[in-house]
């Protein structure tokens, strides 16, 4: 069993990040329970998603401990986690700066959300590459989404 | 097909199974995705209507008028709109519609946390609208039991010519899972009351008989009718009465858990035997009392300050332990905290 946990703000996509992730787990065969906990204010408030994923059903949907945290948000939760991978400046595990690649790479710094991902199928040993990732993507600006995963996925060539 | 559903998407595609063609709603966290859904579906289902009310009082006036007419209706809401649908949730019991609330509890009073969950409006389901009548309520803890129950309660609903209500809570709404809907077969009971146009039909909250006169100083034809419409709804609640019972071998203590934090604790079934009742009204009162006669320690978790654990309390004849969860943000560590906490204290 691997439990995952998206943290950030409205409108920094935790929802479709963490949605395509439960998307492609269940295409593998796997069984996911996925979790949102937000404030009522969307915009600029905390949005954590909580992904569980395992071949056998889930049971407790909620999680206490991540085995990898996505800190996309100084305003996220601080969850204790295996691993924490973050945008520069909010954790002191793996930080890369993914909103500055977003922004240098495909001319916004959203895209980071999905480099993110792209890193998060890396360090989980999810293989993309026959991955239909554009149909599980929304539709506006799928080819840039499926690129900046691609990104975030090839990061550990820069890795020791 | 597989499919990734929410708890909002599975009640509202149980409802289409169970065939109903009417919702009337107004938006509220967070059950808005299942008025989003019945919009969306009107556009593609032209036997399907839908209404965006003006209010709660409206939506659910509008769904047992649906329901008279002659369709199978349901309304969606949370506990403020909960509150408001109380006058008209009366209504329907004395004119006799059959239709569905759903209710997915937030933290209350008033607005509250609105997108945070609660199990806090088990009172307002027992008895919130004036007068006396017997309400069923069910309430799942995944989302293919979401599914299915909403069938269930659309079922219970044409038995005992009643709104049923269908309980959630934020966390089972805004869950998301794997499930197969094809391959879950459910029993569908037409709709039998005959339908608006056909005959003599009087729609009042009044006293009256059972050809439509009124009669409010007939306190013989009350007792009568009222006499009916309890018989009829115990026996329809004694049709389901559907609960989980995990024991573990060698507890002492029960945990009687439901909806999503039977999901949170789930961890501690191996230490302690769990009750989970799926029909939270009328109470499970043999089968808990049944059960609880096993174990020195009975303990509720439940997401409200002892509201089930009263009912536990007057069903079983004994104190429980209580662990209200309460402002939302369920977590198991802290649950469990709070378990040996009482446990300690009562050793």
């Amino acid at each position: 069993m691997k439990r995952i946990v998206f943290t950030g703000v409205g409108g920094q996509s935790v929802r479709v990040v963490s949605h395509v992730l439960a998307m492609a787990l269940k295409e593998l065969g796997y069984e996911v329970a996925l979790l949102f906990d937000y404030d009522s204010s969307i915009r600029n408030q905390k949005i954590t998603a909580y992904l569980t994923y395992d071949r056998m059903p889930i049971e407790n949907p909620m999680i206490d401990e991540a085995d990898i945290l996505v800190r996309l948000h100084r305003k996220g939760d601080q969850l204790i986690a295996q691993k924490t991978i973050c945008d520069t400046g909010l954790c002191t595990d793996e930080e890369v700066p993914f909103g500055m690649m977003g922004i240098e790479k495909f001319g916004k710094a959203i895209f980071g959300n999905m480099i993110a991902l792209g890193r998060l199928f890396r360090l989980i040993d999810i293989d993309i590459s026959r991955m239909e990732l554009e149909k599980m993507l929304p539709r506006s600006y799928a080819k840039e989404n499926v690129r900046a995963i691609q990104t975030g996925y090839d990061l550990n060539l820069y890795e020791d | 097909m597989k499919q990734i559903l929410s708890g909002n998407e599975a009640i509202f595609r149980g409802a289409i199974r169970a065939g109903a063609t009417y919702f009337a709603g107004y938006p509220i966290s967070p059950t808005s995705e299942i008025l989003q859904q019945a919009a969306l579906y009107s556009e593609e289902e032209s036997r399907f209507r839908f209404l965006q009310a003006e209010d709660e009082i409206a939506a659910a006036i509008a769904t047992i008028s649906a329901s008279l007419a002659g369709v199978k209706s349901f309304t969606a809401t949370s506990g403020p709109g909960f509150t408001l649908m109380q006058e008209a949730l009366g209504w329907g019991h004395v004119v006799e519609a059959p239709c569905v609330f759903v209710n997915s509890m937030r933290v209350g009073p008033s607005t509250g946390m609105p997108t945070q969950p609660a199990q806090s409006d088990l009172l307002q389901v027992k008895g919130g609208s004036a007068g006396d009548y017997y309400p069923i309520a069910f309430y799942p803890n995944s989302v293919e039991e979401s599914f299915r129950l909403t069938v269930t309660a659309f079922n219970a609903a044409e038995e005992s010519l009643s709104p049923i209500i269908l309980l959630a809570d934020a966390f089972l709404s805004h869950l998301y899972e794997i499930v197969d809907l094809d391959v879950i077969e459910t029993e569908v009971i037409p709709r039998t009351k005959e339908s608006l146009g056909r005959g003599r039909r009087l729609f009042t909250g009044t006293a009256h008989d059972k050809s439509g006169n009124v009669k409010t100083s007939d306190p013989a034809n009350y007792r009568e009718w009222l006499r009916e419409l309890k018989e009829r709804h115990f026996r329809v609640a004694e049709k389901y009465p559907l609960y989980e019972y995990l024991p573990c071998k060698n507890s002492e203590t029960l945990l009687i858990v439901f909806g999503i934090t039977s999901r949170i604790v789930s961890p501690l079934k191996e230490r302690f035997s769990v009750f989970r009742p799926i029909r939270i009204y009328p109470v499970l009162e043999r089968e808990m009392k049944e059960v609880a006669a096993s174990y020195r320690h009975i303990i509720v978790v439940e997401g409200n300050d002892g509201q089930y654990a009263s009912w536990t309390e007057w069903a079983i004849g004994r104190k429980v332990l209580k662990v209200p969860c309460l402002g939302g943000g369920f977590k198991f560590q802290w649950i469990q905290s709070q378990i040996e906490e009482r446990l300690k204290e009562e050793r």
